[in-house]
């Protein structure tokens, strides 16, 4: 190839202009960093877990940021309760206050980052022995189950991540690019945030969040891993079962429809029993309560109500096969709740999650003095 | 591939080395496989498409010039009627359809083509080829290779600009010489145009499409302020990619034709469309007007209110299958119309007002703005529904805190930043052009730029307005 | 090429249709060189120069005219072809 002619002082030039872009790229990105630092989004976990340690009163709740299952690891690892929760968001009412005479610490993961039953176990096996629970509360959904939800489905997507994960420098590359991902994801979150947040930069002499919701709204993860409603969160409107019967039938993501168990959550789901076996951790089960007129709806219209039928039959099963017991709160009126009892179709409010709790702690019996106390 | 894609990033940059490193004859081969494997992507039958029209606009440009004089006109005809009646198959015929069912009593079945992308341009840039064989400006190509390239560039190809051959295929005639100040006068061309679309427009269409999608529930100030909002952001959002588009071809090597001049800077109608989507415009007036206009000018002013109206109307229709359209097209017809018959008695009275040439000229650009805005309320309006909606309900509360729901103030103030900078773009306005300036401030102006794009660019898939004409 | 006397009669046109009495048209000169030339400008001129010399233009050939000289070797032509010499044009 012939050298193409470019004069001295036009390289340098390229230079200059590569080098200002870059200073004022890491200019805007330290900015970024500096304000998500100071407004606790990006505190390590494992800071996070420290000062809620130190500090009961102190929520977290990122604004533009998932909390991920690390955080809940940290937080087993740090406060070595004698029993936890499992599960997904609707688990994470389950606090303390529900136990007494036992550690307690809620490993409830939000379903868009626990990848689900393997999840679940990845927690378990992350902890050391000495952190190891004596027993878990084990809160079931069906979408876990359901082999088309997106994060179920074996594609090829995510088996080329699986196996991407497998290879060391790949998976620095990918783990790399998902940084990145999140992280551009982030800015654009606060640039677009119409709320105001600059007044939260500087948090009060008694901190009372970690994180820009948390500080926003005073509601968030508690030091013992429960989640907290802030006050200025609103019940989800109420809608006609016939209302709920369409929006099912148009396929929502949890709720899709699928004919039968995955075999391979099952499979899963085994292995995770399995491994509470060998640990002599007793696990007790529990399917969670949906509001009334959901519930109505979720078991009417089809292929949807069939699904949930086999989902309720296997799981319990399931556990009875290891000894476990499972406890099948799916229908409101099991348990007497209505419908001021929940925050929308899915998540029970704290007060009547007691109510669950006075039910299930019997089954930890043995260990020494469990009351409820809500 | 949009311009606004990483695929298409990674596509003009491998496309760039390769013509590079490519033998001198071989470049222009580059440049065409280049120009069609790109252009599939968007589909095979599109590129097999326009390789058709290519070919026939190919042989007709032949045989024209060489049957006698007497017979031209009817090959002209001949082609004439080709171009047009793939132009109103593939972008027309549902639309014919779904409006003639409302007359008939058994309606036909609608019918549904897809519209290849960049028909519009290249139909109309085959028939100016045509044309100006006809009229004997320019010799027909032939080089089959060339005159496919002519028509399939690829910087142009999806939303022009729409060039004459005269211009064109003597640069892709003309062997590649490396020029540095090319290259980086188009990486330059290129950051600015992508600093219009994904930093300014892309973020005003979020206001202007929550407006338009729900006119009914805003009061009237709010639908007046997002119709001036669209009328910056179609500006943005075409300018900026004719922006790109003509850097990219700096960088091969191709002066492309400009389109814009600070159209809304214009003191009356027929400036604005002396600077807006010019090789459009340029187009119009050069094979559609002109003849129209010599063909009535027996007929006094109502020769020039017939030839102006029609080519409006077809102005308008070109732009897409709608009425909206056609509305739009119809309204510059009659602005343009008045404009010609009154704009000599216009200026004589302003002479002898005594009012300050400067004053007299701010308050014709504001009124010209304001005239172009109205117009552009049928041209985004989902419905004539809805544009009429718009223009009959212009009064009502003041309410402009719903800028403050639809934006941060991290977005308003980058906008104005971004508008501020731009202003100082090359092309834009000589004066304060930050070519201008020597030293370290065009380095830093674009290192700000390039940030600007990284940190406050739309990136959620943001096609651009003119993409689907 | 076009003679002298057509040449002064068409300088006389341009300069009623641009309201200029300073233009001076050349043989290479085209719309770039007079302000206001547009379109609508291009036709009054045709009209008035075929009003003035009595000729008519097909609309191909308004289309062709690339310059003021090429017009005027045209209006010379046309009047040769009706018989009538550029000289007795002159009132």
């Amino acid at each position: 190839m012939r050298r193409l002619s470019i004069s001295d002082s036009e390289v340098r030039n390229v230079k200059i202009f590569g080098l200002v872009t870059v200073a004022l790229f890491m200019l805007c990105v330290s900015v970024f960093e500096f304000v998500f630092l100071r407004l606790g989004e990006t505190l390590p976990y494992e800071d996070v877990v420290r000062r809620q340690q130190l500090n009961e009163e102190l929520y977290y709740s990122p604004r533009y940021f998932n909390v991920g299952d690390i955080y809940k690891i940290y937080g087993v690892q740090s406060s070595k309760p004698e029993i936890i929760a499992l599960g997904t968001s609707r688990i994470m009412p389950m606090e303390q206050k529900h136990i007494a005479g036992a550690k307690f610490y809620n490993a409830g993961v939000d379903a868009s980052t626990s990848r689900e039953i393997a999840g679940m176990l990845k927690i378990l096996k992350s902890l050391d022995r000495e952190a190891m629970p004596g027993g878990i509360v084990l809160g079931i959904d069906s979408w876990l189950f359901n082999p088309n939800y997106p994060a179920n489905r074996q594609d090829w997507k995510s088996r080329m991540k699986s196996s991407l994960e497998r290879i060391p420098v790949l998976a620095g590359f990918y783990a790399a690019y998902q940084f990145v991902a999140q992280r551009t994801k982030s800015y654009d979150m606060f640039i677009a945030d119409k709320g105001s947040w600059f007044e939260y930069l500087f948090p009060a002499p008694q901190e009372t969040g970690i994180g820009l919701n948390a500080r926003m709204a005073q509601g968030g993860f508690r030091s013992d891993g429960s989640f907290h409603y802030p006050d200025s969160h609103k019940a989800d409107n109420v809608r006609e079962i016939s209302e709920w019967r369409q929006w099912l039938a148009r396929d929502q993501y949890r709720f899709t429809a699928a004919a039968d168990i995955d075999p391979n959550a099952l499979n899963n789901f085994k292995g995770l029993l399995e491994f509470c076996r060998t640990k002599n951790i007793k696990v007790v089960g529990v399917l969670l309560p949906f509001r009334g007129d959901f519930y109505s709806a979720l078991t009417s219209v089809q292929p949807q109500a069939g699904f949930f039928e086999k989902f309720r039959k296997t799981i319990p099963s399931a556990m009875n096969a290891f000894g476990y017991p499972c406890y099948d709160f799916s229908s409101p009126e099991a348990m007497d709740l209505t419908t001021e009892d929940f925050w929308d179709n899915l998540h029970l409010k704290q007060t009547p999650f007691g109510k669950i709790m006075k039910r299930i702690l019997v089954e930890f019996h043995d260990e020494p003095m469990i009351n409820t106390v809500l | 591939m949009l311009f606004n894609t990483f695929g298409y990033f990674v596509f003009a940059i491998t496309a760039f080395f390769v013509f590079l490193a490519a033998p001198g004859k071989w470049k222009r081969t580059v440049l065409l496989t280049a120009s069609y494997f790109f252009y599939s992507f968007f589909g095979v039958k599109s590129a097999l498409l326009l390789f058709s029209v290519s070919l026939v606009s190919f042989f007709f440009g032949i045989t024209m010039r060489s049957v006698r004089s007497s017979r031209r006109i009817y090959y002209l005809w001949g082609a004439i009627f080709l171009h047009v009646a793939t132009l109103v198959y593939f972008k027309y015929a549902e639309f014919i359809v779904m409006n003639v069912n409302y007359f008939l009593k058994e309606p036909l079945s609608p019918i549904h083509v897809i519209m290849p992308i960049g028909i519009s341009f290249y139909i109309f840039q085959s028939l100016a080829y045509l044309f100006d064989i006809y009229l004997e400006k320019i010799q027909p190509e032939k080089h089959l290779g060339y005159f496919l390239l002519y028509l399939s560039f690829f910087p142009k190809l999806l939303q022009g600009p729409i060039e004459r051959a005269s211009q064109l295929i003597p640069q892709l005639k003309r062997g590649y010489v490396f020029n540095y100040n090319k290259i980086a006068e188009g990486v330059q061309l290129i950051i600015v145009g992508l600093v219009k679309k994904m930093v300014v427009a892309d973020r005003l269409a979020f206001f202007v499409n929550e407006i338009f999608s729900d006119v009914v529930n805003f009061s009237g100030l709010v639908l007046v302020l997002a119709s001036y909002i669209f009328t910056f952001q179609i500006y943005f959002d075409f300018s900026g990619y004719t922006d790109i588009a003509r850097g990219l071809g700096k960088i091969f090597g191709i002066e492309l034709s400009e389109n814009f001049q600070a159209p809304y800077l214009a003191t009356n109608i027929q400036e604005f469309w002396r600077k807006w989507h010019i090789t459009f415009s340029a187009w119009l007036r050069d094979y559609l007007f002109t003849p129209l206009l010599s063909q009535f000018r027996n007929f006094g002013a109502w020769g020039v209110v017939g030839a102006v109206l029609i080519t409006f109307a077809i102005c308008g229709l070109w732009h897409g299958p709608a009425w909206g359209f056609v509305i739009f097209g119809l309204i510059h017809g009659a602005y343009m119309g008045t404009s010609i018959l009154t704009l000599k008695k216009r200026n004589e009275l302003w002479e002898r007002s005594r009012v300050p040439a400067g004053w007299v000229r701010k308050w014709r650009i504001f009124v010209t703005f304001n005239m172009i805005a109205l117009s552009f309320v049928f041209f985004r309006a989902d419905s004539m529904k809805d544009a009429v909606y718009i223009l009959t309900h212009l009064t009502g509360p003041v309410d402009l805190s719903i800028l403050f729901q639809a934006y941060s103030a991290i977005e308003i103030l980058s906008l104005i930043a971004a508008v501020a900078l731009l202003a100082k773009s090359p092309g834009f306005a000589p004066a304060i052009s930050i070519n201008t300036n020597r030293g370290l401030s065009q380095q830093f102006y674009y290192g700000v730029m390039v940030n600007l794009l990284i940190f406050l660019g739309v990136k959620k898939y943001a096609p651009f307005i003119y993409f689907r004409f | 090429m076009a003679n002298a006397a057509v040449l002064e009669e068409l300088n006389k046109i341009f300069c009623e249709v641009f309201d200029d009495d300073q233009i001076r048209i050349f043989r290479e000169m085209t719309a770039k060189d007079i302000a206001g030339w547009d379109s609508l400008n291009h036709i009054n001129l045709i009209v008035a120069v075929e009003k003035r010399f009595d000729i008519k233009f097909t609309t191909r050939e308004i289309m062709t005219y690339e310059n003021v000289g090429q017009f005027a070797d045209a209006v010379e032509e046309k009047l040769l072809k009706s018989g009538r010499t550029p000289d007795l044009i002159r009132r």
